[in-house]
């Protein structure tokens, strides 16, 4: 019971000291938190900076949407573990230094109110690994031979895409390949250097009537050390009238190329939709001219389908290359607090 | 006249302790948050974030993968190699305190190995190396890696001691 003023004045004190014991004890403990939930949010983005580069980018283990569902699960069982949310974007970084942002995923529970620790790290996908990989396609999965009846003859002029990169998707400097076809005992040869991880080979093929069915190709890569290896395979051909390479991909002066940054445009000149292949996997019905704005476009070589809306049996392969780009991560972690 | 005396010599003496115990506080807390918990977070980093030099005596202790390439080395934080994570297990306390300049503190390391089958970490530690004996004075930082070999695992550093 308080009846004097001295003994307001003395609960008061005793009030205030209670209080500002609780307060100092809580920034205590709030400052330590805060320093361990901060190395918890560094790992996490680690963490998911090494799966985004190994299994995405570079092995091509997981596809996009597995690597967002992994991401949901490692903080929804830190979250189980630690009892701290968590929320993790990505940004791209464009070349002109500009950025755009992703949702990528969060712990599988409501936000709670609390502290928020935000944590940026950057990730560029790499490798020390120098092992080459390289593969060739056709342009025309079945190239068109031309019979010239009148003359008893027939020709064809297939095209052949040698493509060679490291394990971190970058096209492979320096090389040679060779492509030899065999129908019956005819054989043509040609060569020429891979450029940029890029080599494109035309052979004008021809001979008298009947026309063959089908072609043995066998491509020959040379790498910059020295080392041939070839690979062979059949293709058959279709009858029609040579057209030659009717559909490219080009930038937005119109210039063929087989080399892009992310945020560049690509167009095609003949050409409305594409289905993109990669290590990762199958990106189908994509519109052309495409901006490459998207996190589904990482670094490393694509195969591109080529198709014009009126006529679907002229699809054409063509590869191109996505050259390295840089990542941020963002990890929020907010740890509810009382 | 007696009572108010003996209530406002009572007070003071409680005013006293109570002031005695916030600076009491704040000198722990001071304590606690630039000393130990300061070392807890170096030694996590130093572990997870570095690939150490394991060919010296004592080994600078650091278990982040790393290549070396034609461009220098790359490291890729908190992904622990296992064979510098058996190498750490094979030392004794000595040589870790040395390797991680923890000469007068105390430490633990455990590790728990996420189970990809039941979806869940173990309740009880994959792997303990280090001090079984941890003193009340604690820091202790966790942080999430990953093995070489792609298992996820959750790691515990606790620091004691000290002074």
């Amino acid at each position: 019971m308080i009846s004097e003023p001295i003994e307001l004045i003395l609960a008061v004190v005793l009030v205030t000291i209670a209080i500002a014991t609780a307060i100092s004890f809580s920034r205590v403990v709030t400052k330590q938190e805060l320093a361990s939930e901060r190395v918890l949010a560094r790992s996490i983005a680690s963490i998911i900076g090494d799966i985004y580069a190994r299994d995405f980018v570079m092995y091509g283990n997981l596809t996009l949407q597995e690597f967002k569902n992994k991401v949901g699960e490692i903080c929804t069982l830190v979250w189980n573990r630690t009892g701290i949310w968590f929320n993790v974007s990505m940004y791209l970084v464009f070349l002109n230094g500009s950025e755009a942002k992703f949702y990528i995923n969060s712990t599988n529970a409501n936000r709670p109110r609390g502290d928020v620790v935000i944590i940026t790290i950057p990730v560029m996908p790499g490798t020390a690994d120098q092992n080459i990989t390289w593969y060739w396609i056709p342009y025309r999965d079945e190239p068109i031979l031309q019979e010239n009846t009148g003359e008893g003859t027939w020709e064809s002029e297939p095209i052949f895409y040698i493509v060679a990169y490291t394990r971190d998707g970058m096209p492979v400097q320096g090389g040679r390949a060779r492509v030899r076809i065999q129908i019956g005992s005819d054989i043509w040869q040609e060569g020429a250097d891979v450029i940029n991880g890029i080599c494109e080979i035309t052979i004008r093929l021809g001979g008298s009537l009947p026309s063959p069915i089908d072609m043995n190709v066998r491509v020959y890569y040379t790498d910059p050390d020295g080392q041939t290896t070839s690979s062979e395979k059949s293709l058959n051909f279709r009858l029609g009238t040579l057209k030659g390479k009717q559909q490219k991909l080009v930038n937005e002066t119109a210039d063929e190329v087989w080399h892009f940054y992310i945020g560049d445009t690509i167009y095609a000149s003949n050409g409305d939709t594409m289905n993109l292949t990669n290590i990762r996997e199958l990106i189908p019905k994509v519109s052309l001219p495409l901006t490459l704005d998207e996190l589904i476009y990482a670094q490393g070589p694509y195969n591109a389908t080529v198709y014009i809306a009126s006529a679907s049996s002229d699809k054409a392969n063509i590869p191109f290359f996505i050259f390295p780009y840089t990542v941020r991560i963002e990890v929020k972690a907010v740890a509810p607090r009382g | 006249m007696k009572q108010i005396i003996a209530f406002i010599v009572a007070t003071l003496i409680l005013s006293i302790y109570g002031f005695y115990g916030i600076w009491q506080l704040r000198t722990l807390g001071a304590e606690l948050s630039e000393g130990i918990e300061h070392r807890a977070d170096l030694v996590i980093r130093q572990l997870l974030e570095n690939p150490g030099n394991w060919s010296i005596s004592p080994p600078s202790i650091g278990l982040a993968c790393s290549e070396i390439g034609n461009s220098g080395e790359l490291i890729f934080p908190y992904v622990v190699d296992i064979n510098k994570l058996n190498q750490l297990v094979s030392l004794n306390y000595s040589t870790l305190k040395a390797g991680l300049s923890l000469i007068d503190y105390d430490i633990r390391i455990v590790f728990y190995y996420y189970n990809e089958t039941s979806k869940s970490f173990p309740s009880t530690p994959s792997l303990i190396i280090g001090s079984n004996v941890i003193g009340q004075i604690r820091g202790v930082r966790h942080a999430m890696a990953r093995l070489s070999n792609g298992t996820l695992c959750e790691v515990r550093v606790t620091v004691s001691g000290g002074g």
